[in-house]
């Protein structure tokens, strides 16, 4: 998986969600495909953030990719 | 685990009923109930820098926000002992410091989270309805006329003048900490953390509204003269409102964590 990708849902998890959930993020990237991380990650945003900002922050990622 | 705010309504009218039943002489037990909620609202902010530790930006805000939140638990817990078991004038006293110290870490704390939602150069009006900006205003007026234009007494001595004043300035702060959450609210639209931020609003105007009239009958509730000293209410159920918000958001983030372990 891109490096950059990884660094930046660890950047996005840190900020909002705190290190521990960022930490237990990192976790998933050994054996999970990009597409479910992506959609996992869509999912979680969306309840915390809304709609709205949650595809703002999806489409800042979808950059690395 | 589901913080219930239901539990939380029910401890506001438990210690609301002995403040209301209670007979002035037992005002002392009410008082020393209170001082649980400033700690409790602390306690809470502590958990939440814990959740999101001290190198990213939330964690930062929340420990400023925290540290405003422990002056005014100290300044609550002078301003009890002053009165209570010294029998002193609380005002003008060092818990008046407390509590006008705790002001500008508040503020910080509460711009830098609006910094964080809103990165770039923003004019709170291109943000927010104009009704939010109305009723702004509106506060901000009485706060000018009581916290500060009536606050002044040309008879007090410079200090006691200064920390009068101070409260109304800090209020006028609050309301613009306000118009910065409230336009978190509207960035975050229907997600969880405009919630949180909802409960938090819902504290800061409690506590503008008990300052508010506080100001006013702060004679009143001094002598402990019913029903000015319910102003404690509010403030209580501001302590309350912002505890809940932290607490709830704590537990929110550790389900997170959890489906995340289970994916």
């Amino acid at each position: 998986m891109n490096t950059l990708f990884q660094k930046d849902i660890y950047e996005l998890f840190l900020k909002y969600f705190g290190r521990s959930t960022a930490e237990a993020y990192v976790g998933l990237y050994a054996d999970k495909s990009e597409d479910f991380i992506l959609l996992s990650i869509t999912e979680l945003l969306t309840e915390y953030l809304g709609k709205e900002k949650a595809q703002e922050e999806i489409d800042k990622l979808k950059k690395y990719l | 685990m589901k913080l219930k705010f239901s539990l939380f309504l029910f401890i506001f009218f438990l210690v609301s009923s002995a403040y209301v039943l209670g007979v002035e002489k037992h005002a002392i037990i009410n008082q020393t109930l209170f001082l649980i909620f400033p700690i409790f609202a602390t306690l809470t902010g502590l958990l939440a820098i814990k959740t999101y530790s001290l190198n990213n930006a939330t964690g930062k805000s929340l420990f400023l926000i925290t540290t405003g939140l422990f002056f005014w638990a100290v300044g609550e817990i002078v301003w009890y002992i002053f009165k209570n078991l010294l029998n002193i004038d609380p005002f003008p006293s060092i818990a008046d410091g407390f509590f006008i110290l705790g002001y500008p870490f508040i503020v910080i704390g509460l711009y830098k989270e609006f910094k964080k939602a809103h990165p770039k150069p923003t004019s709170l009006h291109r943000i927010l309805p104009v009704s939010y900006m109305l009723i702004a205003l509106l506060l901000t007026a009485i706060v000018l006329y009581f916290g500060v234009y009536s606050a002044y007494d040309s008879t007090a001595v410079f200090l006691n003048n200064m920390i009068a004043i101070s409260y109304g300035i800090g209020d006028l702060f609050l309301i613009i900490n306000l118009l910065f959450v409230l336009s978190m609210i509207q960035a975050y639209g229907g997600g969880r953390l405009a919630t949180f931020w909802k409960a938090i609003i819902l504290g800061f105007l409690l506590f503008l509204v008990a300052d508010i009239i506080f100001a006013i009958y702060n004679i009143e509730y001094t002598e402990n003269i019913k029903p000015y000293i319910y102003i404690d209410l509010l403030w209580m159920a501001g302590y309350l409102s912002l505890a809940y918000a932290l607490l709830d958001n704590c537990l929110y983030i550790h389900k997170v964590k959890k489906r995340i372990q289970q994916l």
